[in-house]
This record gives C-alpha cells, structure tokens and sequence, in this order.
C-alpha cells in the first residue's frame, strides 16, 4: 500500500504524542494539531487519506467539525477516538454512524488495531476511489459512443423531393442495439432497413454498429440487383460467419419506389409495417404473420426466398409506421405492457390530423399519459411518406435546415420566393420571411444554443390555402415558451419607452404579423404554428 | 452582407449591400461606432438592401441614439420594395426619417 497521510486533531497534546509515536514506525506519515479551526485549515490545504478526531474539544467539537468537513470532503474517512464510553441508549454510536465514512476507536487504544483500522480505512477508500473512476471512464466513453451511434443513423428527419422519413430513437441504457436506414438507389426509389438486435446496451449497440456499416456495404456494391431477400441472405451470411453466433436480429428490409407506388418488403421475425391506408381511412397491418423468415443470425444456411417477398401498392397519402418491440412493450405500473394491438390503435387515433412527421413523437409523448412509462428495451418509431410532386403545385412544400444562421437566413429567402410565386402576394411573403427569419433565428440562438452543428435538423412546412398561409416549423431545440397571442394593432413595437431597444423585438414582430400561433412539445419535439391571414 | 461609407456634403453616407439580419448586423454596429467618433450626421442608402430583420432594425436605432444623444441624426434613403413593406409591416417608419432619394436625405441637413 502506498504512503498513507494522516491528520490527528485533539485538543491534548499528549494524545498526539502518543499517536505520533504509535505511528511512527508504520508508512503513516502522522500530521497534527491541536485545534479544530487549524485542522480546517490544513485540511483545505493536503489532501489527506484519513483524520483522526476527537470528540471533545473546546470550541468546534469533533461532530461539528465534521460537518463542516463534509462540505469540502464528503469522501474522507473520519475515525473518532475518544474516551467517552457510550449511554445505555447507544447514542454516541448513533451519532457515529450517521456518516458512513466515520469509525469509532475507544482510547486508550491498542497500537495493532488502530493501525489496521487504519489501513483498512484507507485501502477502503482507495478501492472505492478507484471503482468510481473506473464508472467514471466508463461512463465517458458510453457518452462517447451514443454520440457516435447517434451520427450513423440518420437525423430524426430525413428530407428529400419524394420522401419524407420521421424517426424517435431513444435507447434504452445509454447506447441501443436498434438502428434503421434510409438509403437512395435511383430518382424516387429508397431502400430502408430497421432492425433490432436481441438484447441491448454495449454488446447489442457493437452488433448495431458492425451491422450499419455492413450493410452500407452490400448496398454500396453495385453490381447487383438489390433485392430485399438477397439482401438478407448476404447479411445473415456476415452475421453468423463474422459476428459469431451469441446474438440474433430480427429485422425488416424494403425497397420504396414512389414513382410507381410500389413497396417490397421483407420482414425477418420483425414487428410488422403498418400503414395508414387513406381509402380505408384507418391503419392497418401489412401480411400479418404469413410471410416473411427466421431472424438474421439463427441459422447460418437459411434461404431467404423471394416467395416470401411482400410486394404493396400504396396511394400518395399513405403513412408506413415501422417500430421495434422495445416501444409496445413498454409496460405500466401493474407490469402491463401496452401490447402491438394497442399501439396501432393509438396511431389510429393520431394518424387523421397529424403529419407524418410529428407522429413518432405524438406516440412516445403519449405513452407515460395512458401510464406505460416502465421501458426495459431500445424503442424505435419511424413514420415513411411520400411526397406527391403535385403537392408543391398546390401551395404545400417542405424545407429542412442545419440549425446555422446563415442557412436559415437562404431557407427563409426560399421560402419567401416560393409564395410570393405562387400567391404574386409579396406583402404576404415578406410577413412569412419575417415570421420564419425572426423565429427560426431564436430557435438557432437559444433553443439549440447555437450549438453550429449539422443535427439536430429543423423542418418548415408550408401550407397555401385561399384564406390564409399556415407555418408548421418542428425543431429539437430545448423548451421554451413565450408569449403567443397576437399584438393588437393599436400596441405600438416602438412605444416611447423602449423606442431605443436594440433587440428583443423579434417576437413581438412575429406577434403583430400572425392571426394565430399554437405552440405544443412532445417528447423533446417543438411543434410551433402560425397563421398568417391572406 | 457589404458597407460601403463615404463622405457627402459634410455628412457620412453609409451604403449597406446585401442582408441585414442577425448574423451581420454586428458589423453595421462595430462601423457605424467608428465613424461616429468623428461624425453625428449619417444617411443610410439602402438602395442596395435587399432584407432587414428585428437584429438589423435594431442595430439602426441604436445607431439613431448613439448621434441623437450628440444631437445628431440617422436618415435613411432609398428603401427597396421588400425592406419598405419590413418597414411598414414593424412600423419602424415611425422612428425615422425615410426619403426616397440620396441628395434629398444629404439636403435635408443642410437646410
């Protein structure tokens, strides 16, 4: 054991003479004092590895020095020698032991046991030392490798001409053995991939990664026609033959192509896709149960067939919903769990007024509220939907920005050009630009502290009506709330007393143009409205 | 976004190019507090402007106090359509002296 740093207070010097003799022949080197307020003293200065107290001390006795101790050090061990021989009722040990760090040593002592108790002590202290740097270490490099996780699969919105893809991720220990992807072969064609590695935390989220870049690969050699079970086949080959044989995946793969309308899809003992289906105006399973094949991983020599393809002709406003079991089978206090069944019930519920982007979030805001809050898995939601190109003909069209100033500054210009084009209203447009640069510019600033990096993304929907123009910007920044009712128009933006103001004006701006603003958060998404009249 | 400043008759004419808006309006100030050290009369042209937000409004008025505080004064000349209706939309028209021509702005402190 290395050097060990003791400091003795007692009032009586020839008990510290006795210590430092006792001691002396030990690896202890013996500091002391004969006051409580020079003991506080040199404890701020040395980093001791033990005190030695008394109990009884004119002025701050041992018991009131340690508290005051414990606002500096609440690790150093504190062992009391005294003569006081304890009531029937045992309160100085009561007292003693309200420190977990504090020991008790009657005197007079015997040399050997105050020696090991001190060494014991001290080499307690040491291990404990060494297993919260150790938790420490490792907590950092899990933080370190969520963050990393986080950057290989995508942003919670994924934007393109054709597609729009919503996601909650939310790993149930730091890092998840979840993932998903999104991956454009051709104009209007996407291949996707969700899949669920069997267990979680730090095995399950290294199978996630090798998997990610796996199939990165298979799609990334091009000298093939990618089909959904041969990519399957391709993975489970890598799975069993390199990842060893410990783990399994249940996964779902598919090829989107939204220039015809057509889906194939093949689910590997995943969750089933679901669809809202606006014919039926209702969601529904997609081959509940009948096709499909074993889990990635379980046997090295299965065939994925094409026989077990499922092929899906959807309409321009049907809405995929693609989840992992970590998310239905979250449970209650009465350890139920909410159950497939009952979760699209609750995307029924939402699907008829929501967009398509804010349904993950509305789910997972959702479930603590109808009392599942227990999760025990990595939880996936992810909702797929099509963008028709008639749709920006008929005055509706998305944009995404990284949160960065200047980007913002280009998207609000676009946005500007967008309707003052398709309503020849440039009044109009200009209030859109005004509302979105002054709001988007507070979202950057503070909502995301201007953090300048790619993600988190935040999306603007704009919606042309004859009446009027509606703005829907959904962002992650943190929560924030200010005030929403519009400014009437005889409230003057310059009044006499804040006529010089240099900022502060922008929400008050956003007031005076908006007929209606509505602003709700689920989960950690920012749903924020306004109505602008035409 | 660009400054470009020159003297006219006497008074200090700052042509701003481009956006004012939060990520620049900073550099109209840091400018504008240059060369107010020597100056307290200034006509912003904004005939080259092409957007102002609330950053870049403000930024204006508090160049307006700093010379009004010296009895000076900011004019602004040659708002575009889209600024104009920015100006008219926050009622920031009512703060300042607006003319629709550079010489007019200059005049208007000689006379």
């Amino acid at each position: 054991m290395e050097n060990i740093s003791l400091l003795a207070i007692d009032d009586e010097r020839f008990n510290l003479l006795l210590l430092e003799e006792a001691l002396k022949s030990e690896d202890i080197s013996v500091a002391t004092c004969t006051s409580a307020d020079k003991g506080i003293e040199l404890i701020k200065a040395n980093d001791y590895d033990v005190l030695l107290l008394d109990v009884i001390m004119p002025g701050i006795d041992g018991f009131e020095l340690r508290k005051i101790i414990r606002e500096s050090r609440p690790q150093l061990p504190i062992i009391y020698l005294t003569a006081i021989v304890d009531t029937i009722d045992n309160s100085l040990i009561e007292k003693i032991s309200q420190d977990k760090l504090t020991y008790y040593m009657r005197k007079p002592f015997v040399r050997d046991e105050l020696v090991k108790m001190i060494r014991n002590t001290v080499a307690k202290r040491r291990s404990e030392e060494q297993t919260r740097e150790l938790y420490t270490g490792i907590m950092e490099d899990l933080a370190l490798a969520a963050e990393v996780q986080r950057l290989l699969i995508p942003d919670w919105v994924i934007l393109n001409d054709d597609v729009i893809v919503s996601s909650i991720y939310e790993p149930s220990q730091k890092i998840s053995g979840d993932m998903f992807d999104m991956i454009r072969l051709a104009s209007g064609k996407y291949f996707f991939f969700i899949g669920d590695i069997a267990g979680h935390g730090v095995q399950a989220a290294l199978y996630m990664s090798a998997i990610q870049s796996v199939l990165k690969m298979i799609i990334g050699m091009g000298n093939w026609e990618i089909t959904t079970h041969e990519v399957l086949n391709r993975l489970n080959w890598v799975f069993c033959t390199e990842l060893g044989q410990e783990k399994y995946m249940t996964c779902m793969v598919g090829i989107f192509d939204f220039t015809t309308n057509e889906l194939e899809f093949f689910n590997a003992g995943h969750p089933n896709l679901a669809v809202y289906n606006p014919a039926k105006d209702a969601v529904e399973l997609l081959n509940p149960g009948v096709k499909g094949g074993i889990p990635v991983g379980w046997d090295k020599y299965y065939e994925y067939n094409k026989e077990d393809v499922i092929q899906y002709k959807f309409s321009d406003d049907s809405i995929f919903f693609m989840t992992t079991d970590g998310t239905f089978e979250i449970s209650n206090s009465n350890d139920q769990m909410l159950g497939f069944e009952k979760m699209i019930q609750l995307l029924d519920s939402l699907v008829h007024d929501q967009d398509a982007a804010v349904i993950p979030y509305r789910v997972r805001e959702a479930l603590p509220q109808m009392g599942y809050s227990v999760a025990t898995d990595d939880m996936t939601i992810i909702t797929v939907k099509k963008i028709a190109q008639e749709q920006e003909k008929h005055g509706h069209k998305y944009w995404m920005t990284h949160p960065m100033v200047q980007e913002v500054n280009k998207l609000c210009a676009d946005c500007e050009k967008y309707i003052a084009d398709y309503t020849g209203n440039t009044e109009l447009s200009v209030k859109v630009e005004l509302i979105l640069g002054e709001f988007l510019n507070n979202v950057v600033m503070h909502g995301l502290e201007n953090n300048q990096q790619s993600r988190p993304g935040i999306l603007v929907q704009i919606k042309i009506s004859d009446n009027d123009v509606i703005v829907k910007i959904l962002d992650k920044g943190k929560k924030w709330s200010f005030n929403t009712s519009p400014v009437p128009p005889s409230e003057d933006i310059w009044n006499k007393d804040e006529q010089f103001a240099t900022s502060g004006r922008g929400m008050t701006i956003i007031r005076t143009i908006a007929s209606e603003i509505s602003r709700n958060r689920y989960k950690d998404l920012n749903e924020t409205v306004f109505k602008i009249r035409r | 976004m660009q400054l470009n400043s020159y003297d006219k008759n006497g008074i200090t004419v700052i042509q701003i190019v481009g956006r004012l808006d939060a990520s620049c309006a900073l550099a109209l100030k840091t400018k504008f507090k240059e060369l107010s050290a020597k100056q307290n009369n200034f006509v912003l042209d904004l005939s080259k402007m092409d957007y102002i937000d609330s950053s870049g409004l403000g930024t204006i008025v508090s160049c307006l106090k700093v010379v009004s505080e010296a009895s000076g004064d900011v004019k602004l000349a040659c708002l575009k359509d889209k600024p104009r209706m920015i100006f008219e939309i926050t009622r920031a028209y009512k703060i300042f002296d607006i003319f629709d021509d550079l010489d007019a702005a200059v005049e208007s402190f000689i006379q």
